[in-house]
């Protein structure tokens, strides 16, 4: 380490944020490896770190001879500022080296709010933002991730997206760029090389016209290339890469504990939720092989819990044979297993006893909506009935406190269904001191927390318009009074972060503009509280002669051309218009294992989703 | 039950990891060996380890220990431990505990400075006059974030410069343990306010714990 990075680490909060050397991380001998890319997390190291895709991604890359991938993270102000006081640019944690002088730059698109962190580190990095404006010497950037269903606000930024399951399309992009690299070709031509690949976007190919209203009037390649984009779907989760091991960081992170992915996608097609349609369809591994992974994992980090991870934990179809495969070894050896994502309706007291055996963590439940009627409308299909009889579970269990999730704004929302989250949470209440089961002398809590909804593309209501920021406080407010238990404790979102997401969801591509606009005004770390400002956001637009309400209030017509309408997930629009009518005339739609809904992943797959595996 | 002190290196990239992170770094490792640890019996169970004189940030060591429990005697406790822990930090001796955290009274020292800016010899110079004052006051914030000013002098036992090697050294023995304690850095950071400028390298490693009779921790 040279003096100056000395310096600059004597000066930072939480140093050990930028020195990696951590077990488990991966550093190769220059003179072994011909290309080099870097993985960057636009957020604090703390964050990054905790991400399952990014431990995947890394491990995959690196278990390719001759490439070398590092990682990246957002560096805190006071880092920056440092750096900046020295003139020393971003580095990788593994070789120190600047990352402006990799062969590429690949970023996570895990929140919209971290668009702007995105160019701050590219700032930090010296590269030059705009793909048009990078040079043959600069490196290619490229991002993957939920978001890139529609990267179009921060196109211009990328030289290309890559669509889906990161696990094969990592694998393949990468040796396509080693082999342009090889053969020393232009910057334009190993794009056009990449386009090849399935699942490969290349904004700059395409070229978007507009309507007088503002609307898209026609996406186009310019380059005789597709016209749609394919995203890639992993076919069979049990013969997937996973990593046998990960990185152990040495400064506590957010999620400090083993991750083992038990499935992908979810079954059950709640309207408002992006990733319930994005990753169709629902994959799981075999309970014998997450069981493996997991006492792998366990060996290979020393960490004593371990979480199973996925959209719907307890939809796994062999969930019990699972559990009792770990219990076995794991409460012997202390180490504790969480499942983060429980459902209401196939929740049972076996769950709680296999899960608490060394420790006992929160509940939390996503009820998302206050009445059955606006549940139906939103199609999550669990009653009131099923929530009272999983708190009473948890209740009999010894449980004194519950988590409640909901969302404001759903569409056709009316003060009645907010009365109702405050009505549905002093039932559970009631519940707790109607039971003679219950610990004597003890209080319960009832968290309620509300969250704002935000219109999603891929969905059925990206067609609807957001509430605007006062009608959301409004609800707040309303909300706020209804309820009137101290056993209630209400927590709830701020509507701007959740307006400025909505903006950036299902936007354009003339929000590039708009996006550079807000980091050139201070924007960093937006996801963070401390980092966020509205105003930016509306000065942005104004400036750029774009209205808010056209992007996040706006009901869309279902004939409507979608900036995403080139990139193909699958879904097709015919199956979301009808979802979003059946929505409308409050009619549920089963579960994809119950009954198949025709929404077209199953024509992108070539075959069923289930059945055979 | 089998106490143990473990004696550990921490240097190179490990001084940057705080006290707090330092802690579960060892703790983790000893989790991933087969060692049978001892573990609180609390609400919130977990692996028993105790520091008897916990290092700043931004420090090496040469001399650090930590105490832990096994339920029965075990060999090659620190090659085991070794094999999982991060670079920097290395065990390299196991005994029994001979004597109690409160014993702990001084720590002895090596700062090394480097400025690419300034000559060794008037770097030199100016550190022994500034060390040489009477009075060296630094600013203490409390738990509360109220600030006190002390005499740092009053608590360094000795100390010796050496300008003759290819660094510029200092050796130290100060107040340590939980009554009097000083971070030698802090006294750099005077003598670098002092000197009115930013000192390209520090480095500072503590190399011995003593005792109020001046042996060695044991």
């Amino acid at each position: 380490m040279d003096y100056t990075l000395e310096k600059i680490l004597r000066s930072v909060q939480k140093p050990a944020r930028y020195i990696g050397g951590e077990l488990n991380s991966i550093v190769k001998k220059k003179n072994e490896v011909d290309y080099r890319l870097v993985f960057c997390f636009p957020d604090t190291y703390e964050i990054g770190m905790s991400h399952l895709g990014m431990k995947i991604l890394y491990s995959i890359y690196n278990s390719i001879p001759g490439v070398w991938c590092e990682r990246c993270f957002a560096p805190w102000t006071d880092m920056a500022d440092e750096l900046k006081k020295y003139g020393y640019r971003l580095f990788a944690l593994e070789s120190k080296d600047p990352i402006g002088d990799f062969d590429a730059v690949a970023f996570t698109l895990q929140y919209e709010m971290s668009y702007t962190t995105i160019l701050y580190m590219l700032d930090l990095a010296g590269i030059p933002l705009l793909a048009s404006e990078r040079g043959e010497d600069d490196p290619i950037v490229f991002a993957g991730g939920p978001c890139a269903c529609n990267p179009e606000p921060i196109a211009d930024f990328f030289d290309f997206f890559a669509l889906g399951d990161g696990e094969e399309i990592s694998v393949e992009t990468v040796e396509c760029l080693r082999k342009c690299k090889r053969e020393k070709l232009s910057r334009k031509d190993t794009l056009m090389e990449l386009s090849k690949i399935e699942g490969v976007y290349v904004p700059q190919h395409y070229e978007v016209t507009y309507k007088r209203d503002g609307t898209v009037k026609a996406i186009r390649n310019t380059v005789g290339g597709p016209k749609t984009v394919k995203r890639r779907i992993l076919t069979d989760l049990d013969t997937a890469y996973y990593p046998d091991k990960i990185i152990v960081p040495l400064i506590e992170i957010v999620h400090d504990r083993v991750m083992v992915e038990v499935l992908r996608g979810c079954i059950h097609g709640c309207r408002f939720c992006q990733a319930g349609f994005i990753y169709r369809p629902q994959r799981y591994k075999s309970a014998e092989l997450i069981n493996d992974q997991t006492s792998c994992l366990i060996n290979n980090t020393g960490y004593s819990e371990v979480s199973l991870t996925s959209l719907s934990t307890s939809d796994h179809p062999e969930l019990g044979d699972l559990l009792d495969r770990l219990i076995s070894w794991t409460e012997e050896r202390k180490i504790n297993l969480s499942l983060p994502s429980l459902r209401i309706d196939n929740f049972d007291s076996s769950i709680i006893d296999k899960t608490t055996r060394v420790r006992k963590s929160g509940l939390t439940f996503a009820a998302e909506a206050g009445t059955q009627r606006l549940r139906d409308v939103i199609n999550k299909n669990v009653t009131e009935e099923e929530i009272h009889g999983t708190c009473r579970i948890a209740f009999e269990e010894g449980y004194t406190s519950v988590k409640l999730y909901f969302m404001l704004g759903h569409p056709t929302e009316t003060d009645e269904d907010i009365k109702g989250i405050a009505d549905l949470s002093q039932s559970i209440v009631d519940l707790y001191y109607s039971l003679p089961t219950r610990q004597k002398g003890k209080s319960v809590t009832v968290t309620t927390s509300v969250a704002c909804f935000v219109p999603k593309p891929f969905t059925p209501f990206q067609y609807v318009g957001q509430d605007t920021v006062e009608e959301f406080e409004r609800k707040q407010r309303l909300l706020k009074d209804s309820i009137k238990s101290k056993k209630i404790s209400l927590k709830y979102h701020d509507a701007r972060t959740s307006v400025a997401e909505a903006i950036l969801a299902r936007g354009d591509r003339r929000l590039c503009q708009v996006v550079l606009d807000v980091y050139r005004d201070g924007a960093v770390f937006e996801s963070w509280d401390e980092g966020f400002s509205f105003e930016r956001w509306t000065r942005a637009l104004e400036k750029n002669g774009l209205s808010l309400d056209f992007y996040t209030s706006r009901e869309r017509s279902t004939d409507e051309i979608f900036p995403w309408d080139h990139l193909d997930y699958g879904i097709t629009k015919r199956f979301l218009k009808k979802e979003y009518e059946r929505a409308m005339s409050g009619e549920t739609t089963p579960a994809c294992t119950e009954k198949c809904s025709a929404c077209g992943v199953a024509r992108m797959l070539g075959r069923p989703c289930f059945g055979k595996r | 039950m089998e106490n143990v002190r473990l004696h550990f290196v921490k240097i190179n990239n490990a001084k940057y990891l705080s006290h707090l992170d330092t802690y579960r770094a060892i703790m983790r490792a000893i989790g991933r060996t087969d060692l049978n640890v001892w573990f609180t019996e609390g609400f919130n169970s977990h692996m028993f380890i105790s520091f008897p004189l916990p290092l700043s940030l931004g420090m090496e060591s040469t001399c650090e220990v930590a105490d832990i429990k096994l339920l029965y005697p075990t060999d090659y406790v620190a090659e085991r431990i070794n094999a999982f822990l991060p670079e920097g930090i290395e065990v390299f001796n196991t005994t029994t505990p001979k004597m109690k955290t409160a014993q702990i009274a001084y720590a002895k020292y090596i700062i090394e400075l480097d400025d690419l800016s300034v000559s060794q010899k008037d770097l030199a110079e100016k550190l022994r006059t500034f060390m040489s004052k009477d009075e060296i006051m630094l600013k203490k914030t409390g738990k509360k974030g109220k600030e006190t000013v002390f005499n740092a002098k009053d608590k360094i036992k000795d100390y010796y410069i050496d300008g003759s090697g290819k660094k510029l050294m200092m050796v130290i023995v100060c107040d340590a343990g939980p009554t009097s304690n000083l971070n030698p850095a802090a006294v750099i950071e005077a003598f670098s306010e002092d000197i009115g400028r930013e000192i390209d390298h520090i480095s500072v490693r503590r190399i011995k714990i003593l005792t109020a009779d001046m042996k060695e921790f044991e």
